[in-house]
Order: C-alpha cells, then sequence, then structure tokens
C-alpha cells in the first residue's frame, strides 16, 4: 500500500529528488495549483477519494493516513 | 431525481461566433516563464482563446449567430415567439439584453425576452426553459442565445484564469415538433458553493468602491480586484469530479440508457483535465467526446452550444446522434440533458 502510494507521488513529481511520504509540501521544488489537482485527481482515481482539505495538509503522510483510515 | 421529460421539441439549428482576436497561452503572457505556460496548456488542453475588443459585447456574438441561422435556415424573425438569453456580461445593468435583441433582430413585439443570469450550466437551463414554454402550447418557436465575453470579468494577468476563460456567443433554434424524439432534462442548484466562482463586487451587496477597485496580489499568482472574477480552481475540479460525474450516472441510470448508446458526451469545456476525467468516471472512450477548448477555451454558458456546432459543422452528412450534455459553473449550478441531434443545422463558426 504504502509503496503503490510512494510510486503515484513519484510520476506526479518526477522533477523532483528524493521523494518519501514525509517530503513537506513546502519542500518541494515545484508545490503549485497544478501540481494540486493532478494530485487529488491521481488520489481519486487510484483509491476512490477526494481530498477535502489539502490546503491545512503539509506532507504525502497526511493524504496517505486518509487513504488508509478508510 | 427529478427529470422532466419533453415530447415534441427539436434543436433544429445552432450556429456559434467568437470574436477574431486570439490570445495564444504560448505567445502572450509575457511575465510568465515558457515552461510554466507550456506544462499548463498540456493540463489544459487550451493553447489558444478568443478575446473581443472593447466595442463587442456577448449579445453582439449571439446576435450574429441568430442572423445567420435566420437567413441559412430561411427563418423569419416574426416566427421567433421567445427570446432567451443566457448570459453573465449583459449590456447593461437593466434593462435584460434580450429586449434590446428582440428589435436588433427584428421579431415581433408579441415574443417573449429575457436575460438568464447563469454561466457553464446556462445552455442545459435554458433548454429546459425553452421546452416548458413550448409544452405550455402557446409557443412554437424559442430562440435560445448563451454568451460570454468573460475576457472582461478578469485582470489580464491573473494566471488563475487568464488560460481557461474566452469569449463566444451561440443561437439555438428550438422547436415544437410532433413527435419528436423524447428530451430530458435535470437541473440542480448548491448554493453553499456560491463563493467557488464569485466576482464579490460591484453588486448590490458589496457596491463598486474604489477599495473594491484596488489590485491585490496573491500568493499562487492571482491577480485581481473584488470587482474580478475569483476562482477557487481545486474546489471547481472536486465539484466537477465528483458531484457532477455523480449526477450524470443517476441521471443516466434513471432514463435507463447505457455509455454504449450514447454517440456524443457534449460537456461544458471547463478544461481538458477536467473534462478527461468526467468521460474516464463514466466510461465513455475519448472518440465519443468531442471539444472545442483547444481554440476556444472555457467559454461559459456557449461552451457546449459551441462544442455541438463547432464538431457536426464539420461532418460530411447530419445524421441522428444521441448526445448527453452536461454543464457545470458557479452557483454552484449545473445539469444533464439527453437528447437526440436529428439533421440538425450547424453552420461554421463565425467571426466578428
Amino acid at each position: 500500500m504504502e509503496k503503490k502510494f510512494l510510486e503515484n507521488i513519484i510520476d506526479i513529481f518526477e522533477d523532483e529528488n528524493e521523494l518519501s511520504l514525509d517530503t513537506k509540501f513546502s519542500d518541494l521544488e515545484n508545490w503549485d495549483s497544478l501540481k494540486k489537482l493532478t494530485l487529488l485527481s491521481v488520489v481519486d482515481e487510484n483509491y476512490g477519494i477526494m481530498i477535502n482539505n489539502i490546503e491545512n495538509m503539509s506532507s504525502f503522510r497526511d493524504i496517505y493516513n486518509v487513504i488508509i483510515s478508510k | 431525481m427529478s427529470i422532466s421529460t419533453f415530447n415534441n421539441i427539436k434543436i433544429m439549428g445552432i450556429a456559434g461566433t467568437v470574436p477574431k482576436g486570439i490570445v495564444s497561452n504560448l505567445n502572450d503572457h509575457p511575465n510568465i516563464s515558457q515552461d510554466e505556460k507550456k506544462k499548463t496548456i498540456q493540463l489544459t488542453g487550451i493553447s489558444e482563446y478568443r478575446k473581443s475588443t472593447e466595442e463587442v459585447c456577448s449579445s453582439d456574438l449571439c446576435q450574429r449567430s441568430a442572423e445567420t441561422l435566420f437567413s441559412e435556415m430561411n427563418i423569419n424573425p416574426s416566427t421567433i415567439d421567445a427570446i432567451i438569453f443566457v448570459t453573465q456580461t449583459p449590456d447593461y445593468r437593466l434593462p435584460s439584453t434580450a429586449c434590446v435583441l428582440q428589435h436588433k433582430l427584428g421579431c415581433n413585439t408579441s415574443t417573449i425576452a429575457f436575460d438568464i443570469s447563469l454561466a457553464c450550466s446556462g445552455f442545459i437551463y435554458g433548454l429546459y426553459t425553452a421546452c416548458s414554454f413550448i409544452e405550455g402550447g402557446g409557443i412554437k418557436r424559442v430562440l435560445l442565445l448563451c454568451g460570454d465575453t468573460q475576457t472582461k470579468l478578469y485582470h489580464k494577468e491573473d494566471k488563475n484564469v487568464s488560460f481557461l476563460l474566452g469569449d463566444a456567443g451561440t443561437a439555438s433554434i428550438i422547436d415544437f415538433y410532433k413527435d419528436a424524439d423524447p428530451l430530458s432534462i435535470t437541473l440542480r442548484t448548491d448554493g453553499s458553493g456560491y463563493e467557488t466562482m464569485i466576482i464579490p463586487a460591484g453588486g448590490f451587496r458589496t457596491p463598486s468602491s474604489e477599495a473594491t477597485g484596488k489590485i491585490v496580489v496573491g500568493k499562487n499568482g492571482e491577480i485581481r480586484s473584488d470587482e474580478h472574477l475569483h476562482m477557487q480552481g481545486i474546489e471547481v475540479f472536486k465539484f466537477a469530479s465528483t458531484t457532477v460525474v455523480k449526477t450524470i450516472k443517476e441521471f443516466m441510470d434513471n432514463i435507463d440508457i447505457t455509455e454504449k448508446q450514447i454517440d456524443y458526451l457534449f460537456l461544458h469545456q471547463a478544461n481538458k483535465f477536467m473534462t478527461d476525467k468526467i468521460a474516464r468516471k463514466l466510461n465513455i472512450p475519448e472518440n465519443k467526446v468531442p471539444y472545442s477548448l483547444e481554440f476556444f477555451g472555457n467559454t461559459s454558458s456557449a461552451s457546449i452550444p459551441l462544442t455541438i456546432t463547432n464538431h457536426l459543422s464539420k461532418q460530411k452528412e447530419s445524421l441522428s446522434k444521441r448526445c448527453i450534455l452536461s454543464g457545470f459553473g458557479n452557483g454552484l449550478s449545473w445539469g444533464v440533458a439527453d437528447v437526440i441531434l436529428d439533421k440538425i443545422y450547424c453552420p461554421p463558426v463565425q467571426e466578428i
């Protein structure tokens, strides 16, 4: 589960170095509205979950926690 | 789910008009890097859109579309019983622009004419209104006009919207037509999301003032005053890819139609990322989902009729096609229609 989720995000953020679940959004080179949209869309399509409050989240783990709690 | 079905109504023709002026998303926007422009175009699918000059209003674009239908379909303006103009960029704060158009188009004073203030859901709402009027019996022919000059609603450097929204105006002739194929529609509203897309000031809740005209630069590249369009892109995306998809699915289940029976899915042209996603979730293959956004962008209430006429005008024959239409946008307001387009007249998109 964790590995698959990580693969999903690496696909989106291919231009970033060394991503992990604990990577902070604020540490990303490119964290803009286009990336946010893509991330929400990938989570929705792969896990059937629409993340509601991404503006209040700080790292990929916050999203991962929502996915595993469902 | 509440669905209305109309049995004696047919869409006879649709015409579209756009301004000549082109904004190229790759070559314009001087303050944004080429790399970022390319990424945006790749995601939105919008290479360029049309922008009207100061003198051209949405009503002018719609008027040209209507005149094209009148002359090409040999329609006498005196046969128009009602003019419905769907717009959020009217000529005046009052009167209704539809009244001005009744006169300009040479229609009778027995014509019903009024505006509807809706955007991307507007064609579906206008269609429903037209059908209801005709169902009443006194009205045989409705001219449904859908148009906006949205480029006048935002700051041209606002990164949030200046890659997306373009100008266009369409006209559709909707007739009483005995024993036509059934036409079904469902409409929805969720006003809790009214701030998702909003121009906060300049109305009567917050009148225009020096303060509301002040341009503010936001952290995500927004450049706007309170009298400009504010759009929360992420919220729009969530709405379209969950709520709208759910309504389309329920609607199709209710009228008992499968994706295989559909010839075309005509979606409001929000952006390609969003429309692709909706089509994918509905299991409708790409070749059944025509687009006009690549060259015209998101054109508000005009986007569905513009996409239909732009697509069908290029087909050799006008065969009977079963189509699902869905518009969704500010309000929040959305709707879905099941329509058979049969021998519909669609001229090439005009420019003024």
